[in-house]
């Protein structure tokens, strides 16, 4: 069986751990837990007819004040950029991860997704930032852990921009 | 050997001199195989020892040609690598079967105590009251140190390549402690910006150590619970070492197929080591105490069968015996029965024979008395007296008195023989001279005086019967003209 190594990538309180959940363990709670460090998690799935195993990396939220460490990013086969719509500046450390991944890693599928669509209407996100999103290159999907929306779909289109 | 034309050779030689025929040997040399061959042949021993006193490269890359030579001379001639192998394998197989024994003693020995000892039931009362099994707790107490878990990870991905676990050790989702083991070395290098080539190589959280070896493409790591030894750190660095080795090519292929990885369990196998706390050695007393027991009671009931069985066996052939014995007894009888009936039917004939002869002589006894019986009566009522004229005396010497008396007697015994009474009937007659009266009364005293006379003479009166010649309802035969008497015999 085929394993993968990828990881959720973010600014802080984006729900990269809440997405996880809800693909690994089918749950959501509005009870909000940083993560430090880093956090590991393992799902199997079949894409094509191909079973692989993710090994998901739930890699704690970038700020002003903290930056990810890039040495959880090493061997990762794709990466996911979550962005949290209501908070705008979200976008732009997600973009900002981005270039900095290829910076430093190189350049892998990725894909962006536009977190808390159960909360659409709250999301305060401009077009320009959305045609920054638009134009990375990289798939952009719109998903809510709290609603089951999009999730799975996200990472199988990862699964399948890394070509296994 | 010369190439181009004349002048270039000439202007080669007189460039080169005379290494240009040295080179032109050694040209020759490469281009023939055969000389080429011999020349590395010369060198190829030297040139082996120096390469393998070098690095293991070599080893690596006859291995996997030698492994398939002899599996395909194996496959060829079985019998030949048995015949080399039975000096070796004969004595190691002796020594591994004693080997296991003793262990298997020992263990059943550790069994037995470390289930009816009071160290036992102290450890049952720490499980219980610490909630833990008691297996774990047992292993807790008797353990120097064990390797519960060996991990092979990819390094640059944190991707678990194998992972193998003790039988008595537990572990929860080795692929994501894989992940996180890496996590954590990358966690501190990056915190203490320490040294790149400074690697966090042991974790500790109470009794357990994490044993943790870098190689170049993968990380190895032990689980090892108690004290551990220094020499496992060794063992886990050349382990490291040989999969690095036989698996270089697998880790430059790896896309996260960790299946062609597999062989390396073997290797890993090799760490999990364990040490239990020295024991003094002591006699296993429990284990041959139960030994013992179980042999005396198998003997007992071999012992009760084999009593069971000859006491069946005894019965079964004094029965036999006794059926011999009766049957013989049986033939005997019927022998004799045979006999018997044989004698009776001997007896039966003899019987018949004698009642034939008895029958037969009886017969011609009935037969000859019969004759004699008419032959007396015959002669008695032919006899005749000779009276005298007119006269009635008899004289009882008289030889025809006599012989009528006689007569009378012998038929009297015939009778009797003949179940016949006799009676004679005497008849006075007279001749026809003198009176009627007279005459009448003449032969009634003759019947009467010769009745007399028969009976002084010995004839039972009983038998004779008087009458005169003109007794009414006599024959008329009985009345004769003549002196004399007749006489006329009945039988009944």
């Amino acid at each position: 069986m085929i394993q993968k190594k990828i990881c959720l990538l973010g600014a802080f309180s984006v729900g990269k751990t809440s997405l996880i959940r809800r693909y690994v363990d089918s749950l959501f709670t509005d009870k909000y837990l940083t993560t430090v460090g880093v956090k590991i998690d393992k799902k199997t799935l079949q894409v094509d007819g191909q079973d692989i195993t993710l090994m998901i990396w739930d890699i704690a939220g970038e700020d002003d004040l903290t930056n990810i460490r890039t040495a959880y990013l090493r061997g990762m086969s794709g990466y996911i950029l979550v962005v949290d719509g209501t908070r705008p500046h979200t976008c732009d450390t997600a973009l900002s991860i981005h270039r900095m991944v290829r910076e430093t890693v190189g350049d892998l599928p990725a894909l962006f997704a536009l977190n808390k669509a159960d909360l659409k209407t709250q999301w305060q996100l401009d077009a320009n930032q959305l045609k920054q999103l638009q134009q990375s290159g990289c798939p952009l999907l719109e998903t809510s852990a709290k609603q089951d929306a999009g999730v799975e779909d996200m990472f199988h289109q990862l699964v399948r921009h890394m070509g296994v | 050997m010369t190439t181009g034309t004349p002048d270039l050779d000439q202007l080669r030689r007189l460039l080169f001199g005379k290494e240009y025929d040295e080179l032109l040997a050694l040209k020759a040399q490469f281009a023939s195989s055969e000389k080429y061959t011999a020349s590395v042949a010369r060198i190829i021993a030297e040139a082996i020892n120096l390469r393998a006193g070098q690095d293991s490269a070599l080893s690596v890359a006859l291995a996997p040609m030698v492994e398939q030579s002899v599996t395909q001379s194996i496959q060829r001639q079985p019998q030949r690598f048995a015949e080399v192998l039975y000096p070796v394998m004969g004595p190691a197989i002796r020594k591994s079967i004693q080997q296991a024994l003793n262990e298997a003693l020992a263990n059943l020995n550790y069994l037995l105590e470390s289930s009816f000892s009071p160290q036992a039931w102290r450890w049952r009362f720490d499980a219980w009251r610490s909630g833990q099994s008691y297996a774990q707790v047992a292993l807790l107490r008797t353990l120097v140190y064990q390797v519960e878990q060996a991990f092979l990870i990819h390094r640059e991905t944190g991707l678990l390549l194998r992972h193998v676990l003790a039988e008595n050790a537990i572990s929860k989702a080795p692929d994501i402690v894989s992940g996180m083991l890496t996590a954590i070395q990358d966690f501190i290098k990056d915190s203490f910006a320490i040294n790149g080539e400074d690697t966090l190589d042991t974790l500790r959280l109470g009794e357990l150590t994490v044993l943790v070896e870098y190689g170049p493409h993968a990380i190895s790591a032990l689980v090892v619970r108690g004290t551990v030894p220094g020499e496992l750190s060794g063992l886990l660095s050349s382990t490291s070492e040989t999969i690095h080795r036989q698996y270089a090519h697998q880790f430059q292929a790896f896309n996260g197929d960790a299946a062609i990885f597999a062989g390396a369990e073997t290797l890993l196998s090799d760490c999990l080591k364990a040490q239990r706390q020295h024991r003094q050695p002591r006699s296993p007393w429990l284990a041959y105490a139960l030994l013992t027991t179980i042999v005396a009671a198998f003997g007992w009931w071999a012992y009760q069968h084999y009593q069971q069985q000859a006491g069946q066996l005894a019965q079964e052939a004094a029965s036999k015996q006794q059926q011999h014995a009766t049957l013989h007894d049986l033939q005997a009888q019927l022998r004799q029965q045979q006999t018997d009936s044989t004698a009776i039917q001997t007896s039966l004939q003899n019987l018949l024979e004698q009642q034939r002869q008895q029958a037969a002589s009886t017969a011609e006894a009935a037969a000859s008395n019969s004759r004699t019986i008419q032959q007396l009566t015959r002669q008695i009522e032919t006899a005749t007296y000779p009276f005298e004229l007119a006269k009635a005396e008899i004289d009882l010497n008289h030889p025809v008195l006599q012989q009528i008396s006689q007569d009378i007697n012998a038929l009297q015994q015939a009778a009797r023989r003949n179940q016949q009474s006799l009676q004679v009937m005497l008849t006075g007659n007279t001749d026809d001279s003198g009176t009627e009266t007279l005459n009448a009364r003449l032969a009634k005293d003759r019947a009467s005086n010769m009745r007399d006379a028969l009976v002084r003479s010995g004839v039972p009166a009983a038998l004779l019967v008087a009458y005169d010649a003109n007794q009414p309802g006599l024959p008329a035969t009985a009345h004769k003209s003549e002196r004399g008497v007749s006489y006329r015999v009945t039988l009944y």
